[in-house]
């Protein structure tokens, strides 16, 4: 068999490239090792109900008309047209940390400057300057890691506001620990604050059957189940992959979106082991009757929280680190039409090593994930109100339950914390996109895939 | 929206169908015009954005910043004349497509062949 281009990873980089190229270049293939699509952002079933994996919320919320905006470039990009999709916007999100502050975001900017305006007054002229600051920054221009931290705090009086700050663009979308790159930074303030949060309508499955139907309408092939086992190469030149069920398919481009550690060992090029931890993550998901929803938020879709003043984002040293942490509410979008039930999910930071030792007792493992729940709720209760005896269906993912069904290595979600941007590993015919380029988020992973379609691979077919 | 000058709206005159059949079979082997090449090109953006809005566009002045277009956007026109005309565009030559009456210029020998 034969492909003008393979696009290892049918996650929604992978999906969005491969749309990409099938735009212009005929017999594009898609590999996809699961039975499922969407990578991260997938779904399951339980007790008849279909269950997300991974999406809280999108980031890069724009209205129609602006068409510099990431949302709007990406469909234009996949020429997809906006009205294909239903897209819910956030009632409001928060950053409370606890006994401390707290604020309030949402689609409209300017709702975060005045919750600044009113508990940090002293830094709202840094504030201020900070957001110019970045209204003329290019966070694309490749360069040295500098530190978003100290940048901040140079020009932020309050510490407290630094990490309030930091805390909602590290839980969605950093690889670092207790840091950001200044252009990482700079990408996610826009993502989050500027621009805010959205999903569109429907569940994840609709949204990837209508990115699969695209692909297949122009042309591409998706397969499932077909998971690479090697990419066969001579020299800097790749001429096609080996399937694991031993099938060989020749192909003039490949573009992986798999991570870059992960292409490595399937080129057969083993690299050492990176620096720094890699970011492990735990989420629950807490499904409760319609009839409840008075005990909980109606106006809050998501809370990011710490317990103390002292926040860390990093790799901890128990199985979970529950002082901070994420609680989603997707039913707290507009217009999302609610069912007999409704959710409430958790995140909080893991340690997949930790993990991984347990695992080797099926039993003990089980018995942890259910501590850990229990705990999650207890946690998350404290922020939102009581619900726990409610709870009529319960699940949890590990960083071992997500390394397992993403492949994403130690189940860290955003990848390896070193990013290649450009997506070149020294292959004429072979990038990489997705997590480990370094565009974060679905809009983000998104973008990632085309845009390095477009620097690679467009131009020199 | 003007993408076409008044001249080529004018009504044809009735009647003469297989004269105009023949013109039309003729102009597909004649080289594009200048006003063609405009109109494909302003077609294809159209085709990008269908909000992009032609009525001020100056034709000397660059596409990209009348039309709010980003680079993503413009490696759009390149690839679809090559979808479209099985034009090869290299990548040294794309500022030559930067505005409407440079377009004409660059793309008038190319398509002569087509």
């Amino acid at each position: 068999m034969k492909a003008s281009c393979i696009v290892i990873g049918g996650g929604l980089s992978g999906l969005a490239a491969a749309i990409r190229l099938a735009r212009f270049i005929p017999d594009v293939l898609l590999l996809e090792q699961h039975t499922r699509l969407g990578g991260l952002n997938s779904y399951y079933y339980r007790n008849k109900t279909l269950f997300e994996t991974g999406l809280h919320a999108i980031t890069n919320y724009a209205e129609k008309g602006d068409k510099r905006a990431p949302l709007n470039r990406l469909l234009r990009q996949l020429k997809l047209g906006r009205s294909t999709f239903d897209f819910q916007q956030q009632k409001s999100s928060e950053i409370i940390f606890k006994d401390l502050a707290a604020l309030r975001f949402s689609n409209d900017f300017e709702l975060l400057r005045s919750e600044i305006a009113d508990t940090f007054p002293d830094s709202l002229a840094g504030f201020d300057k900070l957001c110019s600051f970045l209204d003329t920054f290019d966070p694309f221009q490749p360069g040295p890691f500098r530190s978003a931290k100290s940048f901040l705090g140079e020009r932020i009086r309050d510490q407290l506001l630094v990490d309030m700050l930091l805390c909602p663009l590290m839980f969605y979308g950093s690889s670092v620990e207790n840091d950001m790159d200044l252009s990482q930074f700079a990408i996610m303030f826009q993502a989050i604050f500027r621009e805010g949060f959205f999903r569109p309508g429907g569940t994840i499955k609709d949204f990837l059957h209508t990115l699969s139907d695209h692909l297949t309408a122009l042309g591409g092939t998706i397969r499932k189940g077909a998971k690479v086992g090697r990419i066969i190469h001579r020299g800097k030149t790749v001429s096609g992959v080996e399937l694991t069920s031993g099938e060989v398919i020749e192909c003039d481009h490949i573009l992986s979106t798999i991570g870059s550690f992960e292409t490595q060992e399937i080129i057969g090029q083993h690299e050492p082991e990176e620096k720094g931890h890699r970011l492990g993550f735990i989420e629950s998901i807490f499904q409760l009757p319609a009839t409840c929803l008075d005990q909980l938020p109606r106006d809050r879709t998501v809370i990011f929280f710490s317990d103390s003043a002292d926040f860390c984002y990093q790799q901890p040293e128990q199985h979970v680190d529950f002082t901070s942490g994420v609680i989603c509410m997707p039913y707290n979008f507009q217009n999302v039409e609610i069912g007999k039930h409704f959710e409430v999910r958790s995140t909080h930071l893991a340690s997949w090593q930790k993990w991984l030792q347990t695992r080797q007792d099926m039993s003990r493992y089980e018995e942890q994930k259910r501590a850990v729940r229990a705990h999650s709720l207890a946690v998350i209760e404290q922020y939102v109100g009581s619900f726990g005896e409610h709870v009529i269906f319960e699940d949890t993912f590990t960083p071992i339950t997500i390394e397992r069904y993403t492949s994403k290595k130690h189940g860290a979600i955003y990848g390896s914390p070193a990013k290649i941007k450009d997506g070149d590993i020294g292959f004429t015919n072979l990038f990489l996109a997705g997590t480990d380029q370094g565009f974060l988020g679905i809009v983000g992973s998104m973008l990632s895939g085309v845009s390095i379609v477009n620097q690679h691979i467009l131009p020199n077919y | 929206m003007k993408l076409f000058d008044a001249e080529n709206e004018k009504p044809e005159p009735m009647g003469e169908g297989v004269t105009n059949y023949i013109a039309i079979t003729k102009n597909l082997e004649k080289p594009m015009t200048s006003d063609e090449i405009k109109d494909l090109i302003l077609e294809i953006i159209e085709d990008i954005d269908d909000e992009a809005d032609f009525d001020s566009l100056n034709p000397d002045e660059p596409l990209r910043d009348q039309l709010d277009l980003d680079s993503m956007d413009f490696l759009d026109i390149v690839m679809e004349l090559r979808k479209r005309h099985q034009l090869q565009i290299p990548e040294e030559d794309y500022p030559q497509l930067a505005t409407l009456n440079s377009c004409v210029k660059y793309l008038e020998p190319l398509l002569k062949d087509a």
